[in-house]
């Protein structure tokens, strides 16, 4: 398995969290402006029938990032989560990202923590975003939560997500939030159901439902990611978010 | 070391008339260009004198303090000859001129025209100069090649040059003022030990040109922001890696909107962090 470790991280505890984050140092970064990027996937058994091509989605998405006018202002988090939380690597500038590194990070198992995951990685990117803010550097956020399922294992409660989410809209640290969750290989319709109405209740800003998980899905929502990805960082500076894009 | 710069439109202007370059091809520099607001085609203007002395100031390789007169002079010859090369008359080049460059281990911050430049040491002291005309009809560098004009300038009696020099004992303090004295340098050159000071920057007269509305219960007025305050949220660096004065810019314009803070006229920024 590739080290993704960065010792130029740096660590950050977020409060009242089991969990914290890991971060590029801000007196590293010389732009004036970033996006920053959350990708938050589930590994939990089920998914493990596709985590190669899943993997190789992750590798599609950080190679696209890479063609976009906005890389040099990206700043891409990537998490997995079963029943607990492991950051593959932190807020790290995208030239530091290489698609090679991806090969066999992801592991399966366990069960879907799928609120936790998704608090942590509202709450690190507001934390994270206040830092930014405080350094001068204008910042916006843009969070995917990959899940094949709903939840049955999270410490904190749906109303502990949506808090993240209000936090994020009302913390002005950052100009936009987008999030988007995005349900994977969803056959059974009461998870379709779970998922939906998880959306609703955190305050996602959009669903993506995907009935299959085979090589050629997972490859066009990785283009899906890279494309929400650019046009967010390209809303920087509008006051707003980017439109939604259409899978 | 670093180096950055920043220009923004002032709020009367509808084309930014000032330009600034920074670059580090062996050591840190900024030029800060500023086109007056009454010649035609000053933001080309503008533009032409900076990079020509950004050339001129690399190729020199640092030149020393005493040589700063000939190099903005040089700069603005070529600067007039691009320009009627491209069909535009002499009186786009009327721009001041300001750089910081490293010369050994020391900076060598000059102006020629009207401007401001702050020095901050390493201990928090700051010295501040602001150098202005008092009819406002800076003497810039294309008058060097311009005779006629010069003389016009020159007889203008009442139309001095002074230097007001801030002072601030602290980083907590604020800036007052220490003295004034009229000038008779085309230049106004500033230099001092890379090692005693944390950054240095110039400025164009935008700094000069803030005001802020005030409402109350029966009116509604506008009051000039005096350059002590300006200073104080445009030279507060967060971090000093990569455009730090681009970030800062972009953040004070913001904060300045949310405090009804406006700049009628352009300004242009740039600073050596030591």
């Amino acid at each position: 398995m590739p080290v993704l470790t960065d010792l130029t991280l740096e660590q950050v505890d977020l409060p009242n969290s089991h969990y914290g984050y890991s971060a590029t140092r801000i007196e590293d970064l010389g732009a004036t402006e970033y996006t920053v990027v959350t990708i938050a996937c589930d590994v939990s058994g089920s998914t493990a029938a596709f985590s190669m091509e899943m993997e190789a989605a992750i590798k599609k998405i950080v190679q696209a990032c890479k063609f976009s006018p906005r890389a040099d202002n990206l700043l891409l988090r990537l998490v997995q989560f079963d029943d607990r939380l492991d950051e593959i690597h932190g807020f790290k500038l995208l030239e530091n990202c290489h698609a090679a590194d991806y090969s066999g990070v992801l592991r399966s198992g366990g069960m879907t923590a799928l609120f936790d995951a998704t608090e942590n990685a509202v709450s690190a990117t507001v934390s994270y975003g206040k830092q930014l803010a405080a350094g001068d550097f204008s910042a916006n956020a843009i969070v995917f939560v990959i899940t094949d399922g709903a939840d049955n294992t999270s410490k904190l409660s749906v109303k502990k997500v949506r808090k993240a989410f209000t936090q994020a809209i009302t913390g002005e640290a950052l100009e936009s939030v987008v999030s988007i969750l995005i349900g994977v290989n969803v056959q059974d319709q009461s998870i379709s159901q779970c998922l939906r109405q998880f959306h609703q209740d955190a305050g996602f800003t959009q669903y993506i439902e995907l009935e299959q998980a085979d090589a050629q899905t997972l490859a066009k929502l990785a283009e899906f990611v890279s494309r929400s990805i650019s046009a967010q960082s390209q809303s920087l500076g509008t006051g707003g978010p980017s439109q939604s894009l259409i899978f | 070391m670093n180096s950055n710069s920043a220009f923004t439109i002032g709020r009367t202007h509808d084309v930014c008339q000032d330009y600034a370059v920074a670059g580090s091809s062996r050591e840190p520099y900024v030029i800060v260009s500023d086109g007056c607001s009454s010649s035609p085609d000053t933001d080309i203007g503008s533009r032409l004198l900076a990079r020509a002395a950004e050339r001129l100031l690399r190729s020199a390789g640092n030149p020393a303090a005493v040589a700063m007169q000939e190099l903005y002079e040089q700069a603005a010859r070529k600067a007039l000859r691009r320009a009627r090369g491209m069909g535009l008359g002499p009186g786009c080049v009327d721009a001041t001129l300001l750089t910081i460059h490293v010369y050994g281990d020391e900076f060598v911050a000059a102006c020629y025209g009207d401007g401001v430049i702050a020095l901050e040491r390493r201990d928090g002291r700051m010295d501040v100069y602001s150098i202005n005309f008092a009819e406002s009809y800076p003497c810039y560098p294309a008058y060097a090649h311009q005779p006629e004009r010069l003389r016009l300038i020159e007889e203008r009696s009442g139309n001095v040059k002074e230097v007001a020099h801030y002072h601030r004992a602290g980083r907590d303090d604020e800036l007052r003022l220490s003295e004034r004295i009229v000038s008779d340098n085309c230049v106004e050159t500033f230099s001092g030990s890379v090692a005693d000071y944390a950054f240095v920057a110039v400025m164009t007269d935008g700094v000069h040109s803030f005001a802020e509305a005030v409402r109350t219960d029966t009116a509604r007025r506008v009051e000039p922001v005096g350059m002590s305050r300006v200073l104080r949220e445009l030279l507060a660096f967060k971090n000093t890696n990569g455009a730090f004065v681009q970030r800062r810019l972009n953040k004070f314009s913001g904060e300045c909107r949310q405090r009804g803070w406006q700049h009628h006229d352009d300004l242009g920024i740039g600073a050596v962090y030591f």
